[in-house]
C-alpha cells in the first residue's frame, strides 16, 4: 500500500505497511465535532428563518466528513472505498431528490391537512 | 472438454509437494490470500461496501423524513419543540468522545500500546452504554407522555395537526430504534475485539478488525450526527 507521509507509516516484515493516525490529530478531530455540537445547538436558538435548517445541515455534514476522513481514515485511503463512499453518497442524493421531486411536482390532490 | 479433466491434475503435483506449512507461518492469514496487506485491502473494501448499504438502510428513513419535513415543515415545528434538547446534546457528545476513544484505540495497538487499546476500548462500551440509558430516559419520558403514533397517541397542540404530528414520532421511534439496535450490536462488536485484545491477538503488525470494528462504530456515530439535528433541532426554530 502506497502511503505519502513518512513520518506516519510503519511498515512490518510479511504485515502491512500502513498509515498511523496521529492521537494528536484525533484528539483535535474529536474537539473539532464537540464544538461544532454546541455551535448547531447555539445556532438554533437564534431565529435565522429558513436558514436555521440549512446551518443545522451544513454542520452535520461538516462533522460527517470530519469523521469520514479522519477517524475512518478515507484521507489516507486507497481508491476503492473513495469510489465506493461517493457511490453511496451518489445513490443516497438521488433517492432523497428523486423522491422530493414528486412533493415539488404534486398538484393533482393535496396531502391529507393540507 | 478435455481441458477440464486435465485440469484438475496438473495443480495437485505442487500442491502436494509444496509445504502447506509455509502458508500458516504468517499467522491470522486466510488461506484464500496472498499476504496480510492484500488480505488487509480486500477487507477494508468489503466493509465499505457493507458501510454503503447501511448508507441506503438509513437512507429509506431519511428520505422519508424529509419528504414529510418538507410537507409538514408547520407540524414540524410543533412536534420538534416536545424533544429533550439536553439529553440528544449529551447523547451527540458521549457519541463522538467514544468514535474517538475508538480511532485512538486504533493507534495504540498500531504503535503498540496494547494495555492502552484495552482501556480506551472499555471507554468505547462504557460511552456506548451510557448512551443507550439516556435514550431509554427518553423513550420513558417519550412513553408516558402519550407520544407514541397510534389510537393512544396525546396531542396538546393544534388539533388539526394531530394526524401528521403523529408522522414525526413515528419517524423519530423508528430511525432511534434502527440506530439504537445498531449500538447494541455495536457494542457486542467492541465487546469482542476488547476480548481479543485482551487475549493479544492485536499487534502492530495486524489489527484489521480492530479497524473494521471501528469503522462499522464511526458510521452509527455519522448516523446520529444526522439524526440529531434532524429530530431535535431542525422546524424547532427554537430562536422565534
Amino acid at each position: 500500500m502506497a502511503t505519502h507521509s513518512p513520518e506516519t507509516t510503519h511498515g512490518h516484515e510479511g504485515g502491512t505497511a500502513h498509515h498511523v493516525t496521529s492521537s494528536r490529530l484525533l484528539i483535535m478531530t474529536g474537539g473539532a465535532l464537540l464544538v461544532l455540537t454546541v455551535l448547531t445547538v447555539a445556532a438554533s436558538f437564534i431565529d435565522l428563518g429558513a436558514l436555521n435548517d440549512v446551518v443545522a445541515l451544513v454542520i452535520a455534514i461538516t462533522k460527517a466528513l470530519l469523521i469520514i476522513f479522519i477517524f475512518m481514515g478515507l484521507r489516507w485511503s486507497t481508491q476503492i472505498p473513495r469510489l465506493l463512499s461517493l457511490v453511496g453518497l451518489f445513490m443516497l442524493l438521488l433517492l432523497i431528490i428523486a423522491t422530493l421531486s414528486e412533493l415539488l411536482t404534486r398538484v393533482w390532490v393535496p396531502l391529507p391537512g393540507h | 472438454m478435455a481441458q477440464q479433466v486435465a485440469r484438475p491434475t496438473v495443480p495437485a503435483v505442487p500442491r502436494a509437494a509444496a509445504p502447506i506449512e509455509a502458508e500458516h507461518h504468517v499467522e491470522h492469514l486466510g488461506h484464500h490470500y496472498e499476504s496480510l496487506d492484500q488480505q488487509h485491502h480486500a477487507n477494508m473494501v468489503g466493509m465499505w461496501v457493507f458501510l454503503m448499504t447501511e448508507i441506503l438502510l438509513f437512507g429509506g428513513l431519511f428520505c422519508a423524513y424529509f419528504y414529510y419535513f418538507a410537507a409538514y415543515h408547520e407540524v414540524w415545528m410543533e412536534a420538534t419543540r416536545l424533544q429533550n434538547i439536553v439529553a440528544g446534546t449529551i447523547n451527540t457528545a458521549v457519541l463522538i468522545i467514544s468514535s474517538m476513544f475508538v480511532a485512538l484505540a486504533i493507534w495504540a495497538v498500531q504503535t503498540n500500546r496494547i494495555r492502552m487499546a484495552q482501556i480506551l476500548l472499555a471507554l468505547t462500551i462504557v460511552c456506548g452504554l451510557i448512551f443507550l440509558v439516556i435514550k431509554g430516559y427518553e423513550y420513558y419520558s417519550h412513553f408516558t407522555e402519550g407520544l407514541v403514533p397510534g389510537a393512544m397517541f396525546q396531542w396538546e397542540g393544534p388539533a388539526e395537526m394531530k394526524r401528521p404530528a403523529q408522522l414525526f414520532f413515528w419517524l423519530y421511534w423508528v430511525m432511534t430504534g434502527l440506530h439504537a439496535a445498531h449500538m447494541v450490536i455495536g457494542i457486542s462488536i467492541i465487546g469482542f475485539i476488547l476480548y481479543k485484545t485482551m487475549k493479544r491477538t492485536y499487534s502492530p503488525a495486524y489489527f484489521t478488525p480492530v479497524e473494521l470494528g471501528g469503522l462499522y462504530w464511526h458510521l452509527i456515530d455519522i448516523v446520529w450526527v444526522f439524526l440529531f439535528p434532524m429530530l431535535y433541532l431542525m422546524g424547532g426554530h427554537y430562536g422565534q
